[in-house]
């Protein structure tokens, strides 16, 4: 079966859908704010006269390069391709401004790599396994996790955990604007009839990030880059090579938060970056331009991409809007996910699965041959860079649902974004409260339900408690150790000065 | 000083508007059926709450330490204060609106980077042009995607 789907991935057709899924996945990918659903979406109609097998290659190939693509306007202007990326801004863009551009576009395209192979590995041999323990997880543990996400990214945000804390609870209110999911009562519209659908994310991240970039880099003049070089690619897979923990370490993370529906792309490279920096012995020079910091999120966005196709394939359950939009193109394609997927399509799935594999290989290939020169981004002066990011940020937001007020969304948020920057608020961490909180309220609501309308059922389930308490503690531990390590300090200087008496 | 005190006016803005509207929700919420209010009610309380602990600490490190001024970034000669760059960009959606996105843009792209004194003008005119020709084509052509066209050109368009 294997031998027949390998062969049907290499005819020549597919191939050559291989290839412009590729090229048009890089392109919408490196452009601000468009990212793998619109991509996917835009690519489904074109799908309708094609062999099933083609179709799921060419969506697999547009998928994989877009997430990829996400990385450059993350590591080249500070400004995440989609949420999946915005762990790739902390390390990235200093290692860019520092003349390392093409360095870290080596690390993102091996990352992204070795990321999307870990994750097609765990797809094909270990999906079974994953999903059991992801069907233990009841909403309960859901809204936990979702918790715990929003708490390590304020942790992670260098010292400002309750401006984060603050941050990620402004971004679940303001996903709260629209219709409620459970009474569809209409909820802080403040009477406008287009806020009754929600905020748009990809405008608000357009401006919480592209928009807000701008401002600072007309307050800096230049480049971005203040030395005038890029660095070798070839010495960002060096680097990357050299780091075989965080590799492991991040696929973990990746393939995890890919088999949790819904949750995944989001939380995952924030959690592999934070897991990186609790790893290393040397957390400071994290967000200074550290490789490791740019290595643990690509890697795990990307397995988390393809970890996302395991519940779509095996359980017929998307792990994310866009392998939503998978499923819609199995079931327009005669295609029924699920076991009955593997056990009546013949060669279809290992076709499937291969085309997978080589949309990994595709993206990577073309990717390097593209890098340096995207790198070079860099190298603009300002002057021309600000009104390009302008101009893409303005098509971004307009071009998903055709709403001239989104593009006033936008910039609401890009002045705002540029104020939260000056002022050191971790802006990521409202964009994660905005992109997380249908799913926490949902399960909230649905927790209280269980639990017959108490509360304690967050603290009764053992899987629950347990990710509560690490929480906490994750929250609660830098204190102490703060504190641990100055009563320490106290205690040797008491010595001393017993010594020095004595 | 100046700055300082400008940078103090600004920063306690954008405490007012995250915190205002934090307090909105929260006011709001009480009109809401018990489903629909009670998660956001909660996130609301405990989101003021982490805001005045945010702000108490940041007071007591204020007495405690005089805080390096904020902000200090490193400017070259072609650098442009913020409000004059907003100030472009607002005027660009404002053309966006009257004469649509392909005119606006050519007007943007060519005026933005005098703002930065960038006077390379056979750069400019081929990165104003070109760039808005690829843009509006490909999200025409490619992406079956409808630009603005703008209120002046919908009204002839509806005249004639």
């Amino acid at each position: 079966m294997w031998l027949e789907g390998l062969m049907i991935a290499l005819q020549p057709i597919n191939l050559l859908y291989l290839l412009l899924g590729t090229a048009f996945g890089l392109v919408i990918g490196a452009l601000p704010g468009l990212g793998p659903m619109f991509a996917v979406a835009l690519t489904l109609p074109l799908t309708y006269g094609m062999e099933p097998a083609s179709a799921i290659i060419l969506l697999a190939a547009v998928h994989a390069a877009t997430a990829y693509g996400d990385s450059f306007a993350s590591i080249l202007i500070n400004t995440p391709g989609g949420v999946g990326s915005v762990a790739s801004c902390w390390d990235g863009y200093p290692m860019a401004q520092k003349g390392q551009a093409g360095v870290a576009m080596g690390i993102s395209a091996l990352g992204s790599f070795m990321g999307g192979i870990i994750g097609w590995v765990s797809l094909v041999a270990i999906s079974p396994l994953l999903i059991m323990v992801a069907l233990k997880m009841g909403p309960a543990e859901y809204f936990m996790v979702a918790l715990m996400a929003l708490s390590l990214l304020a942790l992670a945000s260098h010292g400002r955990v309750l401006k984060g804390l603050f941050l990620g609870g402004i971004g679940l209110l303001l996903s709260f604007i629209g219709r409620d999911p459970i009474t569809a009562e209409a909820r802080f519209t403040f009477g406008y009839l287009y806020l009754e659908d929600g905020l748009p994310l990809a405008p608000t991240v357009l401006g919480l990030f592209a928009l807000s970039q701008v401002l600072v880099l007309s307050e800096q003049g230049g480049s971005i880059a203040q030395i005038r070089t890029v660095g070798k690619v070839w010495e960002g897979f060096k680097l990357a090579l050299r780091l075989p923990g965080t590799i492991v370490r991040a696929g973990i993370v990746g393939i995890f938060m890919g088999i949790l529906p819904a949750l995944g792309l989001a939380s995952a490279n924030i959690l592999a970056y934070f897991a990186e920096k609790r790893a290393s012995k040397h957390p400071e020079t994290f967000g200074q331009g550290e490789p490791r910091g740019l290595l643990a999120p690509e890697i795990a966005k990307n397995a988390c991409i393809v970890g996302d196709l395991i519940p779509t394939f095996a359980l017929g359950i998307p792990g994310s809007s866009v392998t939503a939009i998978f499923l819609a193109a199995m079931i327009m394609h005669g295609l029924q996910p699920g076991v009955q997927f593997f056990e009546r399509s013949g060669a279809l799935p290992y076709t499937v699965f291969v085309g997978i594999l080589l949309a990994q290989f595709s993206f990577f290939i073309m990717g390097l041959l593209l890098a340096r020169q995207f790198a070079k981004a860099v190298l603009i002066p300002n002057a021309l860079l600000i009104p390009l990011i302008v101009v893409l940020s303005v098509v971004g937001s307009f071009a998903m649902r055709g709403y001239v007020e989104d593009i006033i969304v936008t910039f609401v948020f890009g002045f705002i974004g540029y104020l939260m920057t000056r002022f050191g608020y971790p802006g990521a961490c409202l964009v994660l409260g905005l992109v997380l909180g249908d799913l926490v309220e949902a399960n909230f609501h649905r927790s209280v339900l269980i639990g017959r309308g108490s509360y304690a059922i967050f603290f009764t389930r053992p899987l629950s408690l347990t990710i509560f308490l690490l929480t906490v503690l994750s929250l609660v531990w830098p204190y102490l150790k703060r504190l641990v390590a100055g009563k320490k300090a106290e205690r040797e200087e008491a010595e001393e000065e017993e010594s020095t008496v004595a | 000083m100046g700055g300082a005190r400008r940078m103090a006016i600004l920063e306690g803005f954008l405490l007012l508007v995250l915190g205002g509207f934090a307090a909105s929700f929260l006011v709001l919420s009480w009109e809401l059926g018990q489903t629909a209010a009670m998660f956001p009610r909660l996130v609301a309380g405990v989101s003021l709450a982490l805001l005045a602990l945010a702000i108490v600490f940041q007071l007591m490190g204020r007495a405690r330490a005089r805080k390096k001024p904020l902000g200090t970034v490193t400017r070259a000669p072609d650098a442009v204060p913020w409000p004059a760059v907003l100030a472009a960009q607002i005027g660009y959606i404002a053309l966006v609106v009257l004469v649509g996105f392909s005119l606006a843009t050519v007007i943007y792209l060519a005026g933005s980077p005098l703002q930065m004194r960038y006077r390379r003008w056979g750069v400019l005119g081929a990165f104003a042009i070109l760039l808005t020709a690829t843009v509006v084509a490909s999200f025409t052509y490619l992406f079956h995607v409808r630009l603005p066209e703008g209120i002046l050109w919908s009204s002839l368009k509806s005249r004639y």
